[in-house]
């Protein structure tokens, strides 16, 4: 018999149920409509298996391959001491008793549809655990793979760090590349619990097959001095929107959350990203790094909540922003609700084009207009990888960015 | 002899304000030009222009290098045929190296002329020629740098592309003694029968040190009195008013 009870996922389909489809009217949905979104046809898949499994990039170790309908465990939870890796089915009794809260959704997202779709329909959910002041020294990959003969794909996963424990990971969201008339819809909850003084660093690559709509949402919990570092590339998918919320508990528990946003063609993405603290001295660095080109929209929802409990801290969001084409549209929507005093915090946004005199002066050196206008873009992108310093997964962030690495 | 460079009765337009009228300039091949003048006269404009900096709008004349006429020519092709223009306010350019920019820019001006494992050895020589620490390579270009640390930059740049003309715009301003020996010294080393300089100045001091073959003086966007390096002292002891009241007396 399983501990984790199948209970949650029959509690959260019938929540479903009970829940409206959000309308424009809603805060945080004025930029994504759902309009012509259709629940009944959106049903779990059957599960195929990738037929070929590539390997992990250089440096990392594949730890799982998660796929409509299925899940492929690709490390023995052996092979590296303190790391238990597996279905929710087979998480060990004492780790789903102490952390029964986190197998289901936490109150915040109780009634966000898609957190209750992905908690709702997936029958595949991860579990990534660390002991207790286990380092895990081997970064681990992650693949989340879309075949295009699939419409819908639910994935849930769950990281637990215990005290003092230490782990890299990094996640890719791919698709194969084929082309179909299938409209996928990618929906994901990722759950980040970290014990005291545990340190996760955490680099995700979204890179959808452009038609996609992708919905996902995160919801961490930081308990006293701990360390979440976030570094996210988003490339694909036609309509995103992406959901963090970040709950810091714990005194001085901090983030260093870094997104980079690439929206072309008529691609949209809307991030809303929430900082909720509650733990005195707690750290929150935020910045949504916003390229867009052709027709592509980016928003940036942001919202820093300190309450009444969390004095002396400090928490940032920072939206720097290219536009490189007339059609594309950037917005910046920032909230502030703060309830204590002796805090330190900031909302920033700035929107410009390729500086002119940049461009200007790396040309007067020989450098062709063209490619001068890429070394610019490209210096917009390359802080992407703040707080990154696993040259691994550093070289394979800039390999997604498009970024030229430094000759040596 | 046919000049390497020639302004024909340039007139030139920023932003629709009228910045330079009628500039005629040549220079001879292995000339050092020196260009004075108050604030605001149109010096950084005129160099602009030359560079082809795409605000600045000609509205008359020619600019000649080597008897090509680079009306249309973008700023990179200028560069290829040897035109450079170290700037006054060098903008800053957060995010792109030192290191790889000069690579890139050496790679782009001169090809294969040097092998790139030379590439690397020429800028350590020219860093330790101008005193500049090797660290400043992984700094970004201009950003964060101190008004003497931008000079140095654009006088590396200058040794490093070689070439045929070179315009300097007030590269002597805001060092202190030794960085200006260091510099001019830099500069000077470069004169050859191949190569022109204009240099923009308003102290006679980087002159004495790059000894000029002819001074123009440039007023309100117009070339109002020309003559031999004796104008530069002239003009270090007098000031610009006696030549704008000779000028205004016309
Ligand atoms: N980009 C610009 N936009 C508007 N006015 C300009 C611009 N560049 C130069 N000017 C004007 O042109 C005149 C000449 O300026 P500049 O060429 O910088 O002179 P100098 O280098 O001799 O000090 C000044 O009146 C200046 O305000
Ligand atoms: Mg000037």
């Amino acid at each position: 018999m399983s501990p984790y009870s199948t209970t949650t996922r029959s509690t959260r389909k019938n929540r479903i149920e009970s829940l409206p489809i959000p309308s424009r009217k809603d805060e945080n949905y004025r930029f994504t409509s759902l309009s012509n979104f259709n629940l009944q046809q959106l049903n779990p898949s059957i599960a195929h298996p990738p037929k070929t499994v590539e390997p992990a990039p250089e440096g990392f170790q594949l730890a799982a391959c998660t796929y409509p309908g299925g899940l492929a465990i690709a490390l023995e939870s052996s092979s590296h001491e303190g790391l238990h890796l597996s279905p929710f089915e087979d998480a060990p009794e004492a780790i789903f008793q102490k952390h029964r809260a986190a197998f289901d959704l936490p109150q915040a997202l109780d009634a966000d549809l898609f957190a209750n779709l992905s908690a709702g329909r997936c029958e595949n959910e991860l579990l990534i655990h660390v002991t207790e002041g286990k380092k895990i020294t081997q970064p681990l990959f992650l693949r989340n793979f879309f075949p295009s003969t699939d419409q819908a794909f639910y994935s849930r996963t769950l990281i637990i760090l215990e005290a003092n424990a230490e782990l890299e990971l990094a996640q890719e969201f791919v698709w194969d590349g084929i082309e179909s008339l299938i409209q996928p819809f990618a929906c994901g909850l990722t759950q980040i619990v970290l014990g005291p003084g545990a340190t996760l660093r955490f680099s995700t690559v979204q890179n959808w097959n452009p038609n996609t709509e992708h919905f996902s949402r995160t919801y961490s919990v930081l308990q006293e001095g701990s360390q979440l570092t976030l570094n996210e590339v988003h490339l694909g998918g036609l309509k995103n929107q992406t959901r963090h919320l970040t709950h810091f508990e714990g005194r001085n528990s901090q983030s260093l959350h870094t997104v980079t946003a690439l929206a072309q063609n008529s691609q949209q993405m809307d991030f809303w990203i929430d900082a909720v603290h509650q733990g005195v001295g707690s750290r929150s660095d935020v910045e949504v790094r916003s390229i867009a080109q052709d027709k592509g929209q980016i928003v940036f929802n942001g919202k820093i909540r300190i309450e009444p409990t969390a004095p002396q801290t400090a928490a940032y969001q920072k939206n720097p922003c290219l536009i490189l084409s007339e059609g594309a549209v950037i917005r910046t929507l920032p909230k502030l609700e703060i309830q204590t005093d002796d805090v330190q915090c900031a909302h920033g946004a700035s929107i410009s084009s390729v500086d002119e005199d940049q461009l200007y002066y790396l040309a007067s050196r020989g450098i062709p207009e063209n490619t001068a206008r890429t070394m610019l873009i490209e210096a917009f992108k390359a802080p992407g990888l703040r707080g990154v310093s696993n040259p691994f997964t550093k070289s394979w962030l800039s390999k997604n960015l498009a970024l030229t690495e430094e000759e040596q | 002899m046919k000049p390497i460079l020639e302004i024909q009765d340039l007139s030139v337009e920023v932003e629709s304000k009228k910045v330079l009228h009628h500039v005629n300039l040549s220079i001879q091949k292995g000339e050092v030009h020196a260009l004075m003048g108050r604030n605001g006269s149109g010096k950084t404009s005129l160099s602009y222009t030359l560079m082809g900096h795409p605000k600045y709008r000609v509205t008359s004349g020619r600019i000649l290098l080597d008897g090509e006429d680079l009306a249309g020519m973008s700023p990179s092709d200028r560069a290829k045929r040897r035109l450079f223009l170290a700037f006054q306010n060098p903008v800053a350019v957060p995010g792109v190296t030192i290191a790889s920019f000069l690579r890139t820019s050496i790679r782009s001006v001169r090809g294969d002329e040097v092998p790139a494992k030379e590439v690397r050895k020429l800028i350590r020589e020219e860093l330790a020629g101008l005193g500049i620490s090797e660290t400043f390579m992984s700094r970004f270009v201009n950003d964060g740098l101190s008004g003497g640390e931008k000079k140095r930059l654009e006088t590396l740049q200058l040794r490093l592309l070689q070439p045929k003309v070179a315009i300097l715009d007030e590269t002597d301003s805001g060092l202190d003694v030794d960085a200006l020996k260091a510099v001019t010294s830099r500069i000077e080393s470069l004169r050859s029968p191949d190569r022109s300089f204009l240099l923009i100045t308003h102290y006679q001091r980087m002159l004495e040190a790059i000894r000029p073959d002819v001074v123009h003086i440039l007023m309100d966007g117009t070339i109002v009195k020309t003559g031999d390096a004796s104008l530069a002292k002239e003009i270090d002891e007098q000031g610009f008013q006696s030549i704008h009241e000779a000028s205004a007396q016309l």
